[in-house]
């Protein structure tokens, strides 16, 4: 039997589609093929295929639609501990109950890991500690493909998110306006920032307002009620969009920087920018999540650092916000040479 | 295992039917009974003409499909026995393209469209006094249906190697059953695979710490003027102006500058892929919720047939030398005075 191509995809993050495909001169005779899948190896596809039976883990083929061409997808379609996973798909071709040629399928699955390398298990506040350099994490990303990190922080009751810093900026204006009552002035930029992006990106900070969520900044329980109100009220929609546009040039060093932060390393997006935490008088602990997914939108279990706080300090009244400093060590492999790069 | 797949089954299923919803499974089966009905009643419009299909294309990126019949139109007293009308209705979903004289490799231009009754005319006595023709009649193919015929899929990560990115790309075709009969004539030209090639954290390493300081300082000067804080105001006033006097790029200007390194123009420089794609359009991905485009999206094609039903191959980026090329893009438009390092 004389093959004209063989392959399979060579490597794969769980739940991706994988193809594969034998592609043989037509001078060879057979009646079947026979296909056996690992247990945990899902087929989702066939190519080129007329009529077949499957049970369990094994498919028979006893009809190809055209020509000498026989082609599946299959995907592994749970999420596994180690970062690489090897499995074979075995291949026969039967003439008259006869084996009269095999193959052997290799499918390489390997999935990105966040683990904890350094924390803290205890932090001292002082009159004179430097914050700016008080939580140090050291964290280390290996196994394959970039992941996106999403940080939730408690400091004693539920977790929250950290909101984007666009979302900050946004709604801190609005905050400004719905205080002062100011009248947009007329003056325009000359700034060419797509007005799609800022429009979304505002349709969702006041989506997310309308919905009932605080900004966790800039406004007291108190007076969110009337600013809700004025946040629905469509008469002030105009003003909330001319204010956006009147600060154009604001918002877009805001969302320039925040894409420098974004990316602090090498397949790592941090989805919400720098991170920082309000430290609050009567906080006693922190406990921070670190919540990543892959390429394909697979979660992975999250890396959870746990911090006990003792403050000293003569003025424990006043809040003060907190930088978290990651620090990020990369072990990637690569699928190709299968080792760390 | 899940307890439907520990069942035994026999038959013929398609399997992506069984993810898909029903009614759209219906709709690509109506479909392709539809073309291969027209096709039909195409053959007989031209059955007094010897009709064979010499090719049969379908043109994936643009979801048409192209038809070539070789007709005989016999010549001389011949002709005058036969039928002297040749009619094409325009509701079988085809329309002419080009009829072709081979003996003389002239195009016929004498054929009329019949408003009235929506169909195409030939008066055959107007013909050249030639005997073979080919007619080329063009039509449309739905993504449902073009989804059916071929399966396109590319790699979400890229494997590293060298300061080379790699993407896998497969395209194959699924199911050609509809189109059996033409198979040895049957070509699916351009057929498309899209790469999306990540780009989001190389302007973080190339902009210099200085220009994210100028962004800095201007966010919080903005910040000092807006607060009323006047001393704050001088104090980043004199600041904001040293950098000013280094880093000659403003925050717009930054902005169109990395959108131009985004683009296709540019980017297809650091791009290889193997035979037998090609490339298509290369164009930035624009998310509506991502300021600067994080992915480019890389297009590539390959046709598929009778000789060639699957392709495999990879699509290269060069990422080295591409940090290194924007890298020095940036430092020519921030510090267009210094002297800057030869690389």
């Amino acid at each position: 039997m004389k093959f004209l191509s063989k392959y399979i995809a060579p490597w794969a993050l769980p739940n991706e589609e994988i193809p594969a495909h034998l592609f043989w001169v037509p001078d060879f005779q057979y009646d079947a093929i026979i296909v056996k899948f690992p247990p945990d190896i899902i087929l989702k596809d066939l190519f080129n295929v007329e009529s077949f039976e499957q049970k369990d883990s094994i498919i028979t083929v006893n009809k190809l639609k055209t020509g000498n061409f026989f082609g599946f997808v299959v995907a592994l379609e749970k999420l596994f501990e180690e970062q690489h996973k090897k499995e074979q798909i075995l291949i026969d071709f039967f003439s008259k109950g006869k084996k009269v040629y095999s193959h052997v399928f290799e499918v390489n699955i390997f999935r990105p890991k966040l683990s904890l390398k350094e924390a803290p298990s205890r932090m001292v506040l002082t009159d004179d500690t430097d914050v700016s350099n008080l939580l140090n994490i050291a964290l280390e990303v290996s196994g394959f493909g970039q992941i996106e990190v999403r940080l939730e922080i408690s400091t004693g009751g539920e977790f929250r998110e950290r909101a984007e810093p666009l979302y900050r900026e946004i709604v801190r204006r609005m905050i400004a306006a719905f205080r002062t009552g100011e009248e947009p002035e007329t003056k325009e930029k000359s700034i060419k920032i797509n007005p799609l992006y800022l429009q979304k990106k505002a349709q969702e900070y006041i989506e997310k307002i309308e919905k009932g969520v605080r900004p966790s900044f800039g406004i007291e329980k108190e007076d969110f009620v009337d600013f809700y109100n004025w946040i629905i009220d469509k008469a002030n929609r105009g003003k909330i969009v001319e204010l956006l546009s009147r600060h154009l040039e604001n918002l877009l060093i805001e969302s320039l920087i925040f894409y420098f932060e974004k990316h602090p390393a090498d397949n790592v997006a941090l989805m919400q920018g720098k991170p920082a935490t309000l430290i609050e008088s009567a906080t006693q602990g922190l406990s921070i999540r670190f919540h990543y997914r892959d390429a394909l939108m697979n979660e992975y279990e999250p890396v959870e650092v746990v911090i006990a706080i003792e403050d000293k300090r003569t003025q424990k009244a006043k809040p003060f916000e907190l930088p978290i400093n990651l620090k990020w060590i990369q072990r990637t492999i690569s699928p190709i040479r299968g080792r760390e790069l | 295992m899940d307890s439907e797949n520990n069942k035994p089954y026999t038959g013929e299923r398609t399997l992506t039917q069984s993810k898909m919803d029903p009614t759209k499974a219906l709709s690509v089966v109506r479909e392709s009974v539809t073309i291969t009905e027209q096709l039909a009643e195409l053959a007989e419009c031209l059955r007094p003409y010897k009709p064979e299909v010499k090719k049969f294309r379908i043109d994936y990126l643009d979801r048409s499909s192209e038809i070539k019949y070789f007709l005989e139109i016999p010549a001389g007293i011949r002709r005058k026995i036969h039928r002297n009308r040749l009619e094409v209705p325009a509701r079988i979903g085809f329309r002419i393209y080009e009829l072709l004289d081979l003996d003389t490799g002239n195009i016929v231009s004498q054929f009329n469209y019949d408003t009235a009754e929506s169909k195409w005319i030939f008066d055959l006595n107007t013909f050249p006094n030639s005997e073979r023709y080919l007619l080329t009649l063009k039509g449309n193919v739905s993504t449902n249906l073009l989804n059916r015929i071929a399966d396109v899929k590319a790699a979400a990560n890229p494997s590293r190697d060298n300061g080379i990115d790699k993407y896998w790309i497969h395209s194959a075709l699924k199911d050609v059953s509809i189109l059996k009969r033409w198979w040895d004539e049957l070509d699916v030209e351009r057929v498309n695979a899209d790469v999306r090639v990540g780009v989001q954290r190389y302007f973080t390493s190339a902009i210099p710490s200085q220009v994210r300081e100028r962004l800095d300082v201007g966010r919080k000067l903005m910040d000092a003027i807006a607060r009323g804080d006047r001393n704050l105001e001088q104090r980043l006033k004199t600041k904001y102006r040293s950098l000013q006097k280094i880093v000659k790029t403003s925050p717009v200007e930054l902005y169109e500058l990395i959108s131009t390194l985004v683009s296709g123009g540019f980017f297809v420089n650091y791009l290889k892929v193997d035979d037998p794609f090609v490339f298509g359009a290369i164009e930035p991905l624009r998310q509506l919720t991502v300021i600067i485009p994080e992915k480019v999206k890389v297009s590539v094609q390959t046709d598929l047939n009778f000789n060639q039903p699957a392709a495999r191959g990879n699509l290269s980026f060069q990422r080295t030398k591409y940090i290194e090329d924007i890298t020095d893009n940036i430092e020519k438009a921030v510090f267009p005075k210094k002297k800057r390092k030869k690389r």
